[in-house]
């Protein structure tokens, strides 16, 4: 199935783009931190990950968000924000995936196939 | 292009033209060799608009469930609610509010953007004119159309920005003789600013953009199987760009509206606000007459431009070999063929007939006929045939 | 075979600028067997065209068109790809040697791809020939 360099980077490009949506954007939703609301907490603090959480919102990425975010005086959750720009990069490496597997249907020479 | 009579007083434009087409063409051959025609969004340029229309849709009907049309400076038990607090609320409290607003405001932009592209696409690969000039005609009161609902979009925020603008369009209808005062009274629904105005910009802002569906309707019933959906791919960017915009440029309301106040100044959103910069930078009589004049060419142009093709001799149905099988009425790409009853005491059921003022001379039709019952008059089917056997017979 | 044989290009006037590439005679450089007729689009062309060019001796036909999506008058290209790939009416004979029919989708720039194309279609068709007499 994965027969050269060009798979390869399509599932990979596949995956980042899953990974983008999966962790990303609740992560952007809690504000950049693990701060998960009690009705969901119960089952999130056993395991660890609103730990794993608040420890990305310490990365030099969300902090460089949050200044930019501040010093345009973004009205409304942060969060939103974060999430739109990280929709943007999901859908990106989504659309350059689809283009890299697409491509070869595209045609400029037509050769007629011979019925045997 | 095959050589034609060009007269000379269009030899500069027509030179003009082709080298603008060569441009084109080279830039597009670089696209094609990354990403392939396949996903060439040049060769969607009609679509992109479309596709931002149904973003604006969307996110429309998102903002409109919470916006409020009022003006209201008093207290409505000890809170205020007007036009302004509503889009507060949306944008402060609601989640994903202001991404949504974002959304709204930067696809409107993006669709002006798209749309002149497009028509600079049309006009530079000659593709407005003659048979098509419904199309280009439609499409610039199409643009004129979005360029007035996203201005009742900035009024809509009701801050101080909107108050100023909604004053100036005021006085510039007012400015137009005989039927400005009337004008004007519509515009604000009374002879003041009131309730009753910012509920008449909502109506203009939702009804124009469903009006926008009818002229559509016009702008693509000459084309058959028009392209208005771009593939996925690029349906995925365009919404990226847009997002990637909205976090990078957040939007922030000016201070509520006070009638009291008098606002001098704004920030400019160049895509839809460039007439009130031309207001406020020229006298009133002299925008509207350079305004319609401008609006008057752009809808005049596929006229305005002679010689540059030849004229279309249309196609003609050999009456007495059509079948009626209606391949040619399927494949025509103009709807410039139609099926009518066959006459009496004919074999068949249906004939064709050409409309010939829809028709482009193109000879699809002629290449759907398997029977010769079509031809373009200045190259016929027998013509063709006999410049291949002339050609492959050796002497 | 002592006759040259002759392969066909069925070429819309907008596609690859082939037309700029013949010298007096005709004759397309580089590639002496091949001639060219014209058309407005390459959705014009009949397949029945196609089938009189191989029954009167050519060795091959061309066809030569836009890129797909940039057709002129829209969609003619993919009218007549179709109808070479047998997608839509009216088709190809069933007697037609499929080996001896391809197709281009050049945009009017790409002349030199236009001739490498060619020239291997043309020597691809003459091994056609050595290898069988003609249908």
């Amino acid at each position: 199935m994965i027969k050269g360099p060009k798979d390869i980077l399509i599932v990979l490009l596949a995956l980042t783009c899953l990974g983008v949506s999966l962790v990303m954007q609740p992560w952007a939703e809690l504000g950049f931190t693990g701060n998960f609301p009690a009705w969901l907490a119960w089952a999130m603090d056993p395991l660890g990950v609103a730990k794993w959480f608040t420890q990305l919102g310490d990365t030099k990425l969300a902090k460089d968000i949050y200044n930019f975010l501040i010093a345009h005086q973004a009205p409304g959750h942060f969060g939103d924000y974060a999430y739109a720009l990280f929709l943007f990069a999901a859908m990106i490496v989504a659309a350059v995936a689809i283009v890299l597997i697409g491509r070869e249907d595209a045609e400029e020479k037509t050769i007629l196939p011979v019925k045997k | 292009m095959t050589s034609s009579v060009k007269s000379e007083k269009n030899g500069w434009y027509n030179s003009l033209i082709e080298h603008l087409n060569k441009f084109q063409l080279v830039i597009e051959n670089i696209t094609n060799e990354i990403i392939t025609n396949k996903y060439n969004p040049f060769y969607y340029h009609g679509a992109l608009p479309q596709f931002y229309l149904w973003v604006l849709f969307i996110s429309g009907l998102l903002l409109f469930a919470y916006y409020i049309p009022t003006i209201d400076n008093a207290y409505l038990s000890n809170r205020l609610v007007n036009a302004w607090t509503s889009v507060r609320y949306i944008t402060n409290t609601l989640p994903f509010g202001a991404v949504v607003r974002g959304i709204h405001r930067y696809a409107g932009d993006a669709m002006v953007i798209f749309m002149l592209l497009h028509a600079i696409r049309v006009w530079f690969t000659d593709r407005y004119r003659q048979y098509r000039w419904l199309q280009w005609v439609s499409g610039v009161v199409l643009l004129l159309m979005v360029l007035f609902i996203g201005q009742t979009g900035y009024y809509l925020v009701w801050d101080d920005r909107s108050l100023l603008l909604t004053r100036m369009t005021a006085s510039a209808f007012d400015a137009i003789p005989v039927i400005g005062g009337a004008l004007k009274t519509w515009f604000l629904n009374g002879n003041t600013i009131t309730n009753l105005t910012l509920s008449n910009f909502l109506f203009i802002h939702i009804g124009l953009s469903f009006a926008l569906l009818f002229v559509l309707w016009l702008h693509y019933v000459r084309m058959t199987r028009p392209v208005i959906t771009p593939p996925p791919a690029i349906n995925y960017i365009l919404v990226a760009g847009i997002l990637l915009v909205v976090f990078l440029f957040p939007i922030v309301s000016g201070k509520m509206a006070d009638l009291n106040q008098q606002p001098t100044s704004f920030e400019i959103d160049w895509f839809f606000l460039f007439p009130y910069w031309l207001m406020a930078h020229m006298s009133m009589p002299a925008f509207w007459v350079s305004m319609l004049v401008l609006s008057f060419v752009c809808l005049i142009l596929p006229w305005l431009v002679r010689n540059v093709s030849p004229p279309v001799t249309p196609a003609e149905v050999v009456i007495n070999k059509c079948t009626g099988c209606s391949l040619c009425y399927r494949d025509c790409p103009y709807q410039a063929i139609e099926m009518v009853p066959a006459p009496a005491g004919s074999r068949f059921k249906l004939l064709a007939t050409v409309k010939t003022a829809r028709c482009s001379a193109c000879g699809i039709c002629v290449g759907a006929c398997a029977f010769d019952a079509i031809d373009l008059p200045q190259l016929t089917d027998s013509d063709i045939t006999a410049q291949i056997k002339a050609l492959v017979e050796v002497n | 075979m002592a006759e040259p044989k002759r392969i066909i290009t069925l070429l819309c006037e907008r596609a690859a600028d082939v037309n700029s590439l013949l010298d007096s005679d005709g004759k397309v450089e580089g590639i002496p067997d091949l001639r060219v007729v014209t058309f407005p689009c390459s959705g014009m062309i009949q397949p029945l065209m196609i089938e009189a060019a191989l029954k009167a001796g050519a060795e091959g036909v061309i066809v030569c068109g836009c890129q797909i999506g940039d057709c002129y008058y829209r969609e003619g290209n993919k009218m007549i790809r179709e109808r070479l790939l047998g997608e839509r009416p009216p088709g190809l004979k069933k007697t037609v040697d499929r080996r001896r029919v391809m197709a281009l989708w050049l945009s009017r720039l790409q002349r030199q791809r236009f001739l490498s194309e060619s020239k291997e279609f043309v020597a691809k068709v003459h091994t056609l020939d050595d290898a069988q007499s003609k249908p």
